[in-house]
């Protein structure tokens, strides 16, 4: 895997964490507090439905009494009028059920059918309780939960009517049905509820089925559901309510579904997803330009590593950076140097080898390499040609050892005055071939050895070895044999003087075209004729032959020296 | 939130019905609140004030609303998908009762009619005739008939016979006051003394009907199939039939048939949901949950083909006589004439003691508390 992603994979895998935790921590927290809010609101909404029932349950008493006052001063004889008078009280006081019992038989009853309806919810006299009985006997208000025949429970209330005579007792009983209307009423949305006797249910809401009374357990069938809300158990809240004369103890429980914990969930995991993706888009962000920031200095190292071993001796980092990457690369820096230097010490000593034996001065090379170079310059100004780091110290290798396979001819017939014969002339032509090899083996310097040894092929394919012409002849090498024909023409000999400059760049314009480059023609001879006009010299700090012998002036030196820090 | 004036079982068994669907529909929260009859009719028409009062998204209401409720824009037609639904599954006179031609405004649930309950031991053979009831001799202290005179819909086979008919070619209501009239002077011997005046009107009527019926006090009376479990329960033997009309009436006495209905509100900020709802309401095991527990009758062709809830003897006379009845148009005209009806007999009602039966008497407003 690549150090770039493993960078951003390390910080992946830390911010995931870091955001599960978290986010396992959040979650926990809003859906507690959540769940702390549901049960609050379930308790708001028992005690809402509980003071509901209370009034219920007043509500009734009141009704018994006005219903009393009624009947007490009203004789009631089950007819017709009677019955049709009770009516209009049911009715106006929103009872479900009134009877009257003289002594032990039921004087009158009247019920609404839709809930009173039947013989379930008689009132059996006396009440089977005997607190009851005894309160009632006593002539008090009695109140009490009966079971009826059909399995209904309902809710009695019992006064005992004013006395028209010592010897009557006549009482009044209404009864509220406790089913699950009653609860309907009063229920807030979204909830079940259930109204229970101790461990046993009188009514719930919604019921259950018709057949049967059920359990607030089973309601949770009819719980309204929610996303995620079925994860959370239903909450429960029951409150004891009222305590009725036989003992009863009427609690209302409630039930709902946890749907806002649910929502809770909903949002948590959204916003925990929001962060995930935010935390991703953060640790790419953050693995990325750490990556970069570390990837850049390596990756100018491995390049300029690279380079070095495809044989680019003039690679050099920048070294801007003051940590141990920084250090890396000055070390880099200092070992190209090093090998670089190395090359150069050998190409010095070929070119010293070369005027040890030619006529040639040292200062014939480095004009030759200043040329070559400067020509370059303005090929590349022209946009002609681009030249790298490297083709530029390849070309000035080549400059400088464009004439080393001369190591290979003989003294006598490279210093002969007059015209050379066949035997020579073929000796000598092979000097560039020569030259090639001996650079070739030097290893890295391919190119250099391949410019070497087209540097006396004419442009017109008259030159040698290989009679290349035009375009098949590197432009390395057009520039190189323009610019040592015109050194040649132009040097000073220790037995004759060189010709005039003007007559040089005559002689090189008339040869465009036929043994020279017309372009490279044209670009040295605007290198000359700049250095005329500016009455300067082409920069004698320029070019590698001078970078080899640092501190020494050229035109006293007589010897090609290897550099300093190779001496040292 | 859905309104409905049914109340007892019939609401626990909507609610029950209501709260299957809506954990069907997903986390859907349904209210049913109950209304009497005239605040339902209230709430639904009035324009809904800007805070404190919640719109209704569906209503349970009689078909004969749905013409003025459609006409004061208070409903909306069905789509038509829907309405092609209701053609596939209902019986023709149901969707009839919900349509406007080829418009249809809303769901029927449940068909009703009102019929004859009687004592088959009293009575040996189903009477032919009222006068066949109210000549038979009773002990003393028992009612022959008893029903609601404020009701235009438990006159109406009376009235009808004598005219010869309820519906004019037009689709509107005959209620003529002479015809009326002369129902209520037949019927006089039905209440005989002021004593049985109470049995023909006031409130809760059908309680105390169902109580006279039970303790011996009354022969028979006109009750609708929401009563049968009363009946059931009351403990004493009953008899259904369609009512029988006045001897030497022109025509045949014909019950008005109506049905309960679920309407859309236009106001619902749910529609689409509403629409649902209500078609979930008639499937068919809604359906039958929902008319079992209401003691109505269905309006599914598949439950007349097979006999889904009309098992019971009094199921059987109750559809005779909606298989003999009126079909009633839910226009706009019929039902405004239908209340005109209505305020004339329960001004005649609202004499605490029987009035005279003249023409003049029947079109005062009585002694109204």
């Amino acid at each position: 895997m690549k150090l770039r992603w493993q960078f951003v994979w390390s910080h992946l895998i830390s911010i995931l964490a870091a955001v599960l935790v978290i986010g396992a921590v959040h979650l926990f927290l809003l859906l507690r507090s959540t769940r702390v809010l549901e049960k609050q609101s379930l308790e708001s909404s028992l005690s809402t439905v509980s003071h509901l029932l209370l009034q219920k349950i007043a509500q009734l008493e009141s009704d018994r009494d006005a219903l009393a006052d009624f009947a007490s001063g009203t004789r009631l004889d089950g007819g017709m009028e009677t019955m049709g008078r009770l009516h209009d009280l049911l009715a106006l006081y929103r009872v479900e059920r009134v009877e009257v019992f003289n002594g032990l038989r039921r004087e009158v009853e009247a019920f609404r059918w839709e809930r009173g309806i039947g013989r379930g919810l008689e009132t059996p006299w006396f009440p089977p309780n005997p607190s009851i009985a005894a309160r009632i006997a006593g002539g008090g208000t009695a109140s009490w939960v009966q079971r009826g025949a059909s399995g209904q429970f309902s809710l009695k209330l019992c006064t005992l009517l004013a006395r028209a005579s010592p010897d009557e007792r006549r009482w009044l009983v209404v009864t509220e049905p406790l089913d699950g209307t009653l609860l309907a009423a009063i229920l807030p949305t979204g909830t079940v509820g259930a109204i229970e006797a101790g461990k046993q249910t009188l009514a719930t809401w919604p019921v259950a089925s018709s057949s049967s009374k059920g359990s607030l357990a089973e309601l949770a069938a009819y719980l309204p559901r929610g996303t995620f809300s079925s994860l959370f158990e239903p909450l429960v809240a029951r409150r004891p309510t009222v305590r009725f004369d036989d003992g009863t103890v009427l609690s209302v429980a409630l039930m709902t579904s946890a749907i806002r914990s649910g929502q809770s969930l909903v949002v948590g995991l959204q916003a925990w997803f929001l962060v995930l993706a935010g935390g991703t888009l953060l640790a790419f962000t953050l693995g990325s330009s750490l990556a970069s920031r570390l990837m850049a200095p390596l990756s100018a190292l491995l390049d300029g590593t690279a380079a070095m071993a495809r044989g680019h001796l003039m690679v050099r980092l920048p070294e801007n950076r003051h940590d141990e990457l920084g250090s890396l690369t000055r070390e880099f820096n200092r070992m190209a140097d090093e090998i670089r230097n190395t090359y150069l010490a050998a190409i010095s000593t070929l070119a010293e080898v070369v005027e040890a034996k030619s006529r040639y001065t040292r200062e014939h090379v480095e004009r030759v390499e200043r040329l070559v170079i400067a020509t370059a310059d303005v090929l590349e100004r022209r946009g002609w040609v681009r030249f790298s780091s490297h083709q530029r110290f390849l070309l000035s290798v080549a400059a400088i050892l464009h004439d080393v396979g001369k190591i290979a001819i003989g003294k006598e017939i490279l210093n002969k005055s007059g015209p050379l014969d066949s035997t020579e002339r073929e000796e000598i032509l092979t000097h560039p071939e020569v030259g090639a090899l001996i650079v070739e083996r030097m290893g890295k310097l391919e190119r250099a050895a391949e410019i070497i040894r087209c540097a006396h092929e004419h442009f017109d394919g008259s030159g040698y070895p290989r009679g290349l012409r035009g375009e098949e002849i590197p432009l390395e090498s057009r520039i190189i044999l323009a610019v040592d024909a015109f050194d040649a023409m132009t040097m000073n000999r220790p037995y004759s003087s060189g010709r005039p400059q003007e007559e040089a760049m005559a002689e090189l314009r008339a040869e465009a075209g036929r043994q020279f480059d017309p372009v490279a023609v044209e670009a040295l001879i605007e290198v000359l004729s700049t250095v005329e006009r500016t009455k300067s010299a082409i920069s004698h700090d320029s070019g590698l032959y001078r970078a080899v012998h640092p501190g020494q002036d050229a035109r006293s030196s007589r010897r090609v020296m290897p550099p300093r820090d190779i001496r040292e | 939130m859905v309104g409905t004036f049914w109340g007892g079982q019939a609401s626990q068994a909507l609610q029950r019905e209501l709260i299957r669907i809506s954990r069907d529909l997903g986390p859907v929260s349904i209210e049913v609140r109950t209304f009497g009859m005239a605040a339902l009719n209230d709430y639904l028409s009035r324009p809904q004030p800007l805070a404190g009062r919640e719109s209704l998204d569906l209503a349970i209401v009689p078909h004969h609303w749905l013409g003025q409720l459609a006409q004061r824009e208070v409903i909306g037609e069905l789509p038509s998908e829907r309405a092609q639904f209701l053609r596939q599954k209902l019986v023709g006179q149901a969707l009839l009762a919900v349509s406007d031609g080829e418009r249809v405004f809303g769901y029927p649930i449940s068909a009703e009619v009102l019929a004859l309950v009687y004592d088959p031991t009293i009575f040996p053979y189903p009477p032919r005739t009222i006068d066949e009831i109210l000549s038979t001799r009773f002990q003393e202290g028992v009612l022959p008939l008893a029903l609601d005179i404020s009701s235009p819909q438990a006159l109406a086979p009376l009235v009808g016979s004598l005219q010869g008919g309820l519906i004019d070619a037009d689709g509107s209501l005959v209620w003529r006051p002479k015809a009326v009239v002369e129902t209520l002077e037949r019927l006089r011997a039905a209440w005989g003394s002021s004593d049985g005046w109470r049995a023909f009107r006031g409130s809760d009527l059908e309680s105390l009907q169902v109580q006279l019926y039970s303790s011996g006090k009354l022969a028979s009376f006109v009750a609708g199939p929401w009563l049968l479990q009363a009946l059931e329960e009351a403990g004493r033997p009953f008899a259904v039939m369609p009512i029988p009309g006045f001897s030497g009436a022109p025509g045949r006495a014909r019950a008005l048939v109506g049905y309960q209905c679920v309407v859309i509100s236009r106001e619902s900020r749910w529609g689409d949901l509403a629409l649902e709802v209500g078609a979930q309401l008639l499937q068919e095991d809604s359906s039958d949950r929902i008319n079992r527990a209401t003691r109505r009758l269905p309006v599914l062709l598949s439950a007349y083909e097979s006999k889904q809830g009309l098992t019971s003897a009094g199921s059987f006379g109750f559809l005779r006589a909606l298989e003999q009845g009126q079909f009633v148009p839910g226009t706009p005209h019929w039902t405004e004439e239908l209340q005109k009806a209505e305020q004339q007999l329960e001004g005649f009602a609202s004499h605490a003691q029987p009035p005279k039966l003249t023409r003049d008497a029947f079109l005062s407003n009585g002694d109204r508390p």
